[in-house]
């Protein structure tokens, strides 16, 4: 048997994604938590997993650490073994030229000497920033079946919002499943078609190489969508879109990442962490040794709640994250508190997406709890502690760690503390 | 340096009859508890807790969900170059070798794994208490007091103490009388079933004793009369759960926060990672409508019924309450990929 893995996958997961404001403010947009215990990133991890793939490429940039601590061996992916194996891969210096990733795909090309090393037969390059589930395997085979140089995956979005995505015109030589990709627009002003792309694409290797040392050398802006499909596209290389038609969680916006929260919750849920066989990393923030959620006399309702919580007030439509504590009396509605925070005695809160490690003191009134009106998301940044009795109105942003004194006042709607 | 640490002896083997169905495939220590635990999980994580690195378990009793459970011992911090916990089940082609006729007999029988980990003291201990202790202060007594066996003992009820050893000490925490199981007691000081052992000491007595095969019955009493043998006072929360009525409660006892069984802050340990059980599930999903009241509720639970006063392991689905009537209620249970344990307060009730 042959064990070569014929089949490199590289993550992209080096950029912060700014819209995401303070919840990327330590941690890049892979790394944010998502789903009541895992991250973002876990999601194309366990699609990996779930497809088969087993070299992979983690290309990471801005705060590194706390992505490199949550892969750590790579074993919650299955991707510790004689044959499997996960790398991470920062920018390093070198004797021929050193810089900082200057795109995604100066990203890819700076470490092409890893690729050449491993010799694939596919390069599966996927973005670390989305919420779905894909078998991959089946789009490498489409990919292998077209003879392709680049398979694109592609999912219909509305088409007053294709001005977001690089569109693609796909033509309908295999009808459902996909076909040749005839024109390719990033972020057009005016989009003719709405097939977006999902950063998810399938390369033949050489062409890989050529079309970015092209772009290394020839061009000014380093990116996928930007530059390379562009590029391919003009040397009239065989382009594929592979369509896809399920859940795909995209959220560069606050809003948006609120609503992909939801998406958990509900009748039907759109994610169903269960039957994705999503799995994240135990071991980071010592989830493994939680002790199951204690309820005590107030029912939780339409929420996802993780080990390690204790609840003893009033949560609805909401996620825990683990060593959540929710005091008497309190009312958590529509909200996502990651790891650790505290909820004191008669503290409300209505749409409020709070960091790791901080605390709201006992009667606070947080996000629509306020009476501003705002229906707008209040977000905290890490290690807040609230004074007892503040008040924070939806839409208002409070950067990590912030002075307590500066909640002596309440926060209108819309306000950046920092 | 590895000489100065204590070896840990942990006795897995018993069939734990009294405890019907839950052991009727796996043995009495592999049985869940508290949701995500299993009850050997106190026992090594008070190993882990107290700083000890080197741990053998004698099995006798369906080991196999047992040794699936302990794993590498990674859970326990029991894996490294000086760290390890080794699986010691009843062997032949030694002399003497046979099945484990009782706790003496079955560390005799491992004389030479003993021997192969340098120790001066042996800390055995019962793979199916639930409690925690810290063994190094027990360890520092038993130097302390210069002695060749020192004993954990309790107070207990004494209409319970004809299910223990019974101690009598004197004004130093000497034991000079012992009775097993008295059906008159004269002490409510109970043997927990956790000795510390001179390692030398220990060696010499099994090998010169051969006949005798159980250290409550037979080596503990004669070592009273001739051997320093000391009572180590214990007074926290410990419950031997040999019986389903006290392993019930012991259950229920976490959902009382007086109750003193405290597994997240005694820093208890489980191993998720066995079977991929609770390791790879999602967050429990509390549904619309679902009642749930004075519960733990694991990983994996999906909830659209009621629960009041009740312990759910991971991966339980409750469905929704088809009828209501006063002081009953019927719920739909499904399992999810292997039965998980039926808690008889939510069934019928």
């Amino acid at each position: 048997m042959n064990q070569k893995n014929k089949n490199l996958a590289m993550v992209l997961a080096g950029g912060r994604v700014d819209e995401l404001n303070v919840l990327t403010y330590y941690r890049p947009k892979s790394a944010v938590p998502f789903g009541g215990f895992a991250r973002v990133i876990d999601f194309p991890l366990s699609n990996l997993l779930h497809s088969g793939l087993e070299q992979i490429a983690i290309l990471s940039q801005f705060r590194s650490y706390s992505l490199i601590n949550h892969i750590d061996s790579g074993a919650a992916w299955d991707m510790l073994g004689r044959y499997r194996g996960i790398s991470i891969l920062p920018p390093s210096t070198s004797s021929e030229s050193s810089s900082w990733y200057r795109g995604s795909a100066d990203s890819v090309y700076q470490n092409l000497d890893f690729v050449r090393y491993h010799d694939p037969e596919t390069v599966l390059i996927v973005s670390g920033d989305h919420v779905y589930n894909m078998n991959y395997q089946k789009m490498i085979e489409y990919h292998r079946d077209k003879d392709a140089d680049l398979t694109i995956a592609c999912l219909q979005v509305p088409i007053e919002q294709a001005n977001r995505f690089g569109v693609a015109r796909i033509d309908d030589e295999d009808g459902k499943i996909g076909g040749r990709v005839l024109a390719y627009d990033e972020k057009p002003q005016e989009p003719q078609a709405n097939w977006a792309s999902m950063t998810i694409f399938c390369f033949k290797p050489q062409v890989l190489y050529a079309v970015l040392e092209a772009n290394a050398r020839e061009d000014n802006s380093f990116e996928f969508g930007r530059d390379i499909i562009p590029r391919l596209m003009a040397e009239s290389r065989r382009v594929y879109g592979y369509k896809f038609y399920e859940y795909w969680g995209y959220s560069r916006t606050i809003e948006e990442y609120w609503q992909s929260n939801m998406d958990l919750l509900g009748e039907n849920p759109a994610i169903d962490l269960e039957a994705w066989g999503l799995r994240t990393n135990l071991e980071h923030r010592g989830i493994r040794d939680c002790a199951p959620v204690k309820i005590g006399s107030s029912s939780p309702s339409d929420s996802l709640i993780y080990n390690g919580c204790v609840v003893e007030g009033q949560v609805e439509r909401s996620i825990l994250f683990p060593g959540v504590r929710v005091a008497r009396g309190a009312v958590v509605r529509d909200s996502i508190l990651f790891f650790n925070n505290q909820v004191g005695e008669g503290a409300q809160l209505e749409k409020v997406i709070c960091d790791v490690n901080s605390s709201i003191g006992s009667g606070c009134r947080l996000g629509s709890f306020s009476d501003s009106g705002s229906k707008e998301a209040a977000v905290l940044g890490w290690n807040n502690h609230l004074p007892p009795g503040t008040v924070v109105a939806g839409g208002c942003t409070i950067y990590p760690g912030q002075d307590k004194n500066k909640f002596s006042r309440a926060i209108e709607a819309g306000e950046i503390i920092r | 340096m590895t000489a100065e640490k204590p070896l840990v002896l942990l006795l897995a083997g018993g069939v734990g009859s009294r405890l019907n169905i839950l052991v009727q495939t796996r043995a009495k220590p592999a049985v869940p508890f508290g949701g995500l635990y299993r009850i050997i999980d106190f026992s090594l994580s008070n190993v882990m807790n107290s700083g000890l690195s080197q741990v053998g378990v004698l099995t006798q009793y369906k080991p196999l969900s047992l040794m699936n459970h302990l794993g590498t011992g990674d859970a326990w911090d029991l894996s490294g170059r000086t760290r390890g916990i080794k699986i010691l089940p009843p062997r032949t082609g030694f002399k003497d070798s046979d099945w484990y006729k009782g706790t003496a007999d079955a560390v005799r029988q491992n004389i030479d794994f003993i021997k192969g980990h340098p120790s001066k003291e042996v800390i055995i201990l019962s793979g199916d208490h639930i409690y925690n202790m810290d063994f190094a202060d027990m360890l520092a007594v038993h130097r302390r007091k210069r002695a060749d066996i020192t004993i954990g003992m309790m107070v207990v009820p004494l209409e319970q103490i004809h299910q223990f050893g019974a101690g009598i000490v004197d004004a130093d925490e000497r034991i000079i009388d012992w009775e097993e199981k008295p059906s008159e007691p004269k002490t409510n000081l109970a043997s927990m079933g956790i000795y510390v052992f001179d390692t030398d000491y220990m060696l010499k007595v099994l090998e010169e004793e051969r006949q005798e095969v159980d250290f409550g019955m037979h080596i503990i009493p004669k070592a009273i009369k001739r051997d320093r043998v000391y009572a180590y006072p214990f007074t926290g929360y410990w419950r031997d759960v040999g019986t389903i009525q006290a392993y019930w409660q012991a259950n229920m006892d976490l959902l009382d926060d007086e109750s003193g069984i405290l597994p997240q802050q005694w820093g208890t340990r489980p191993n998720p990672d066995a079977d991929g059980r609770a390791a790879d599930r999602a967050p429990a999903r509390f549904a619309k409508g679902s009642k749930v009241k004075n519960s733990l509720v694991s990983a994996g639970c999906v909830i659209h019924g009621e629960v009041e006063n009740s312990v759910l392991g991971p991966g339980v689905m409750v469905g929704r309450v088809l009828w209501c009537g006063t002081r009953c209620s019927l719920t739909i249970v499904r399992f999810w990929m292997r039965p998980w344990l039926i808690w008889r307060s939510w069934i019928n009730e």
